[in-house]
């Protein structure tokens, strides 16, 4: 069995006989010569990972005005950043969207434009106070006038990802992009077989403390992530490096369309080989690492499961779903994941990075609890109204009496068989009276009815009733039995009265 | 050879298409359609050698046409090769390439728009005519 220490592989490293691979030449290797031999040619393997990475971020030190401003709220390009800690310090997000350009300009374009060089426009109000009396500055500033530009990504890395696609009628945009209907495509991030934390799975080199490749620069592990589940293979790192150091190539702003900015952050993480036992972990390819394909469809935190899938069917562009071929494609980017690792490996051979063991290591089993919520949301089925319903074969004269008989508004339609078939509104019957086109039903009613169901709560309801520009959705069974109605107006006095949906 | 055919007003109700195939004998594979109010738009694609006799018979028929040499283009220099646009074509346009960067087949566009929508990067572009 082969045993190494850190210090001899850095040693390699200073005179230049360091033998470094890539994780995805590592499992070429193993595969070819074992893992025993692998592990005793193998000195390093370097991973790597380019992918949209919401929760990222930076600090910045504008430096003291005169006279001085101890900045309440501090806008940078009309975005917003978070100023509550000392007078001139703030971290801007990457998420964070602009006031005035809204989705196409957030957090992550000022970043990227700071790193191409550009002037970025400083705005900060204040209270004033004796020591600080300044209450406004406006000024223009570039990345080499800060006295610090530290980025700190609180979750980065993550180990997998869930896998989307979209079982809905309509065309959805979520943060895995565009999701086509009916199952029309799936979507996946992470770079499987480069994947940093799939080629050390139990912690033992990646800790606190790791140096690491973080957008083009040396950067740092500060800690496991936010939402860290390293039991179900979802671990996750807190990262930190120097934004001055770093390059525009491994840094780059994104909008995902109808979600929002994110910044694709490539980050790249060395594995010395210290034993057989991690050569072997290295050696994990895409057939290796599964994760599960989910109906984002449904806007709740549990969604409906499709399938297990591993990273080699993903990307082999097709998979089977439900007897149906279906595309893939990923978000995360493996050419550029393949181009973090091959440059984190070239600065090892050139003796321009050595390794570090970590301070302390991350924990390799747990997982992230969901959000206590002391205030139950109310569901539909305590929020909705009873409703009266009309027969298809009804007149629109009959329609009018129930209408004017039950004070409603609504008039779901239903078929022989109590089923949904359409929904009739007032307006459409007094139209339809004054323009005495038609006594039927059929032509007058909306035939492709938005719904709910009993158990889906009540916010649920206020979306689609904003998104679709309706007043109200009949609720309906599995059956499409109609139970009840929910209407805008009804909504807005629960809110009123204290019940937040 | 791609056609963008746009139908104003004063033509929209009239069945050109069928009229036009009628004349011509020409099988015209219509990729995409869309009909907003008064005015409507068409891509077709037509078989090269028969082109030129389609078109005039088109333009006599008052639709305005225009020939779709590249109907889309990527700036390979900001692309990140991510892969968002590869599912979303309808017409599989889009696809990897044995190393990994998202290689674009131009001829195959239908500029249905999808891609340029699912690009995070905001590199894809439709050609505007």
């Amino acid at each position: 069995m082969v045993r190494r220490t850190i210090e001899e592989i850095n040693q390699k490293i200073k005179d230049g006989s360091v033998n470094v691979v890539t994780a995805e030449e590592m499992t070429a290797l193993v595969q070819e010569l074992g893992v025993k031999e692998a592990a005793k040619q193998v000195d390093v393997v370097t991973t790597g990972t380019f992918g949209a990475m919401c929760s990222s971020g930076v600090f910045f030190n504008f430096g003291h005005s005169d006279p001085p401003i101890k900045m309440q709220k501090v806008w940078m390009n009309d975005v917003e950043a978070y100023t509550g800690i000392a007078a001139v310090d703030a971290y801007l997000g990457a998420t964070q969207l602009s006031d005035t350009k809204g989705m196409e300009y957030g957090g992550s374009h000022v970043i990227e434009d700071l790193l191409q060089g550009k002037e970025i426009w400083l705005k900060a109000t204040a209270y004033g106070t004796d020591c600080y009396p300044r209450k406004r500055i406006d000024t223009s500033i570039t990345l080499d006038d800060m006295n610090q530009a530290t980025m700190v990504n609180p979750r980065n890395a993550y180990q997998k990802y869930n896998s989307a696609t979209n079982c809905s009628s309509k065309t959805i945009y979520t943060y895995m992009g565009t999701l086509l209907p009916n199952c029309g495509n799936v979507a996946y991030s992470g770079a499987g077989v480069l994947s940093p934390l799939s080629n050390d799975p139990t912690y033992r080199t990646i800790g606190i403390g790791t140096r690491i490749f973080l957008g083009g620069a040396q950067g740092y592990v500060v800690s496991e992530g936010t939402q860290h589940s390293p039991s179900s293979g979802f671990g996750t790192l807190m990262v930190t490096g120097d934004l001055r150091k770093m390059s525009r190539e491994y840094i780059r702003a994104a909008t995902f369309y109808k979600y929002g900015t994110t910044m694709y952050v490539g980050l790249g993480i060395p594995i010395p080989v210290l034993d057989d036992d991690i050569a072997k972990a290295a050696a994990v390819g895409d057939a290796d690492i599964t994760t599960t394909i989910y109906d984002y469809s449904t806007p709740r935190r549990v969604k409906p499961a499709l399938r297990d899938v591993t990273y080699e069917e993903l990307k082999s562009g097709m998979i089977d779903l439900n007897g149906k071929e279906v595309k893939t494609s990923s978000l995360s980017s493996f050419y550029k994941a393949r181009q973090v690792a091959s440059e984190l490996k070239a600065w090892i051979r050139k003796g321009q990075f050595f390794l570090s063991l970590p301070a302390q290591s991350i924990p390799a089993q747990g997982s992230a609890k969901p959000m206590k919520q002391t205030l139950e949301m109310p569901l539909i089925k305590d929020v909705m109204a009873p409703v009266a319903t009309i027969n298809l074969g009804f007149s629109v004269q009959e329609a009018a009496k129930k209408i004017i008989q039950d004070k409603f508004n609504h008039l779901p339609v239903v078929d022989e068989n109590s089923r949904l078939v359409g929904i009739v509104t007032s307006w459409d019957v007094s139209k339809a009276l004054a323009l005495a086109k038609s006594d039927r039903l059929a032509p007058i009613m909306t035939k492709n009815v938005i719904t709910v169901a009993p158990d889906d709560p009540a916010d649920v309801a206020v979306r689609l009733l904003e998104k679709h520009n309706i007043s109200a959705l009949p609720v309906i069974d599995k059956d499409k039995k109609v139970l009840g109605i929910v209407t805008g107006e009804g909504l807005s006095k629960l809110i009123s009265r204290g019940v937040r949906p | 050879m791609k056609l963008l055919l746009r139908f104003n007003s004063e033509i929209i109700k009239r069945p050109i298409i069928a009229e036009t195939v009628l004349e011509s004998g020409v099988k015209l594979d219509i990729e995409r359609a869309r009909v907003e109010g008064p005015q409507g738009e068409i891509v077709l694609n037509v078989p090269d050698d028969s082109c030129r006799e389609v078109v005039n018979i088109l333009k006599r028929k008052k639709v305005d046409v225009v020939r779709l040499d590249v109907p889309i283009t990527k700036d390979e220099e900001n692309c990140i090769h991510c892969g968002a646009c590869v599912s979303v074509c309808p017409v599989g346009a889009i696809a990897f390439e044995y190393d990994w960067r998202v290689r674009m087949d131009e001829k195959a566009c239908v500029q249905c728009g999808n891609c340029v929508i699912a690009c995070p990067v905001r590199v894809i572009r439709l050609s505007d005519y």
